[in-house]
């Protein structure tokens, strides 16, 4: 607004003084008409000696008079206009400043922005990645484009050990040598640590530069090193050195300033990095643990699935045997009665034998049936376990036979009577060398091996077989009810041969080996 | 003089088969085909041995052991049931003399009785 003001004044002036020409030029003109018409005027009454003179002096008097009527103004135009001119330049003056001052201001603005965009850049990474590495290498780039150290390097401390994590302007492998123990407090590297403060070094003599910084940090001078603490949590995490070493340029407290904005992006993405691994872990942990509560909900349900099977099979299994037994009471008994009343040589003799011989193998699946549901208990009875072993493979030599299978005896004498329940014995042997027969079917050998032996307390029954073996994941199954791998089977036969010796107090042991062979071994306890 | 025996048993045919079975071998036999007879009969006068269905329709074999149990401890009991019961059995085992399961082998049921009858004596 004043400079305007001013730059009217001084048009005015200059309007005026161009004014006052023509002013002057119309008074002369005005003094020399006035000479003409006072001497004219004057000439009658005066001689024309004195009258020019005259004419000439109130010509110059009148022109004068008129010359400084007009001048007046215009010189206090003058003045004014003189101030106004110092102002302007003034004016100007402050207008340059403020322009310069007004384009600094540009260029720290641009600055600023730049360094918001890279922050925001790596605030971006830090929400879309959690890979430390590469938020890392953002904020040492940034540094780079924002700062132009020489070399800047970021430190983690891991295990009381300050490991350089991550650098730019240096190579790998020298990065690797860098790695300082935090237990050396006199380096100026674990002070800053613990004093939790920027340090630039202004003094190498007063400073303690580790032994291994030195092959790397060469042609120190002062003002060319600086350590700068990473900040998580109000507690130091780490810490970045820069320098200038090569450039020789002097870092500023200014430079660190600007550097903490990124030290403090990368406490923050390190926390961050940190607090993502943490859960990871323990969302992986969760899932872990459901998975196991699932396992185990899942066996539990059936196991249950199967004891319930087990009782609703019980109570069925005591019905039966009930039902079963009675009318078979009567018709053995009747059997029994008519066999009695008739000659030995009758033929229907052997009728009678049927029956009575049928109604007890009724009798057996009925026991069977009961023992595999926990009805019933074994009737020890003083036994002859070669007998019966002989009994059994007796009884199944057809089968034997067509399956071209070799048996091997390796019976032990010297066991005469055992104190078992003969018929239950019986049963867990036959499911025991039927199943050998059966897996025998397509192996190139087929041999059978029944062995007894006395070990110590215990009475060992071993029957071997050269079939294909178990698979691992099925030995642990071998004796659940109602597994099994026959594709008639019913996975009974061996779940009730294991009841029957447990019911001995004895137990079944299991040795196989895939392509091999399995053996079954019986334990029995003497008494 | 014949010995007498109580058959308690309610399943016609068996009752029927094991009567004529211990008539033949000269017992004085008693068949009773419920509990509520059977302890009428016990009541009365107390056989010389008892051979007891455990299942009845009225009252059980088991209760009718304890009520002889509490007149006579020594009358030999010979329980004959289809039911086997682990703990049942441990009951029978202190109470009767006998346990035998059907179906029943008559010729064991017999040497049973006789060697009951004699201990008895």
């Amino acid at each position: 607004m004043d400079a305007i003001k001013y730059n009217e004044v001084i048009l005015g002036g200059i309007v005026m003084l161009s004014n006052i020409r023509w002013l002057t030029l119309s008074l002369i003109c005005l003094s020399i008409i006035l000479y003409a018409i006072l001497i004219k005027w004057l000439n009658p009454y005066f001689l024309p000696r004195l009258a020019i003179p005259v004419s000439i002096i109130i010509s110059l008097c009148v022109g004068i008079v008129l010359l400084s009527v007009i001048l007046g103004p215009a010189k206090k135009q003058l003045i004014s206009m003189n101030i106004s001119q110092e102002k302007y330049k003034e004016t100007t003056n402050l207008l340059g400043i403020s322009k310069r001052e007004l384009e600094e201001k540009n260029v720290m603005l641009k600055q600023k922005t730049e360094t918001l965009t890279i922050l925001n850049r790596i605030n971006k990474a830090m929400i879309s990645t959690t890979d430390l590495d590469r938020i890392l290498g953002l904020i040492l780039e940034a540094v780079q484009k924002d700062l132009n150290f020489d070399r800047t390097i970021i430190f983690l401390i891991e295990n009381s050990t300050l490991q350089p994590e991550k650098g730019i302007g240096i190579e790998n492998e020298e990065l690797e040598k860098l790695a300082i123990s935090i237990k050396d407090k006199n380096n100026f590297i674990i002070k800053t640590i613990t004093e939790a403060k920027p340090k630039i070094i202004f003094s190498i003599e007063e400073e303690m530069i580790p032994r291994n910084f030195t092959e790397v940090y060469k042609n120190l001078k002062p003002n060319l090193l600086a350590a700068i603490p990473l900040i998580s949590k109000d507690k130091v995490i780490g810490l970045v050195i820069v320098d200038n070493t090569k450039s020789q340029r002097e870092i500023e407290e200014k430079d660190i300033r600007n550097l903490s904005t990124f030290t403090n992006q990368a406490g923050l993405a390190i926390d961050n990095a940190r607090l993502f691994e943490m859960e990871k872990n323990f969302v992986e942990e969760l899932k872990r643990q459901v998975d196991i509560a699932k396992r185990e909900l899942e066996q539990t349900q059936s196991q249950l699935i199967k004891s319930e099977r087990l009782s609703a099979l019980g109570e069925m299994a005591a019905v039966v045997a009930h039902e079963v037994r009675n009318p078979m009471a009567s018709i053995r008994a009747s059997a029994q009665r008519i066999s009695k009343k008739i000659a030995n040589d009758d033929p229907n003799k052997k009728y009678t034998r049927y029956i009575i011989e049928e109604s007890d193998r009724l009798e057996r699946v009925v026991k069977n049936i009961l023992m595999f549901s926990g009805e019933t208990a074994p009737q020890l009875i003083e036994s002859d376990l070669g007998k019966l072993i002989e009994d059994v493979l007796y009884f199944l030599q057809p089968e034997i036979e067509s399956s071209q299978v070799q048996i091997v005896k390796m019976l032990d004498e010297s066991i005469v009577m055992l104190k078992i329940d003969p018929a239950l014995i019986r049963q867990v042997l036959l499911n025991i060398i039927q199943n050998a027969v059966h897996f025998m079917v397509n192996r190139e050998r087929r041999e059978l091996k029944v062995a007894t032996m006395q070990d110590g307390s215990n009475i060992v029954l071993e029957i071997s077989d050269t079939g294909p073996g178990i698979p691992e994941e099925n030995v642990k199954k071998i004796f659940d009810p109602f597994f099994t791998t026959k594709p008639s089977g019913t996975g009974l036969g061996l779940t009730i041969s294991n009841r029957i010796i447990e019911a001995h107090k004895g137990r079944i042991e299991l040795h196989s080996v895939l392509n091999y062979g399995t053996t079954f071994k019986i334990i029995l306890p003497i008494s | 003089m014949a010995e007498t025996i109580l058959v308690v048993e309610d399943t016609k045919y068996f009752s029927d088969i094991l009567t004529d079975e211990l008539k033949d071998c000269n017992y004085n036999v008693i068949t009773k085909n419920n509990g509520t007879d059977a302890l009428k009969v016990i009541e009365e006068k107390m056989p010389d041995l008892i051979i007891l269905d455990v299942k009845l329709p009225d009252i059980t074999g088991t209760e009718i052991l304890a009520y002889i149990r509490q007149y006579d401890t020594n009358v030999p009991v010979i329980i004959c049931t289809a039911v086997t019961s682990t703990k049942l059995k441990t009951y029978y085992d202190r109470w009767a003399n006998a346990v035998i399961i059907k179906p029943v082998d008559l010729d064991l049921l017999l040497g049973v009785v006789k060697k009951e009858l004699e201990k008895s004596k």
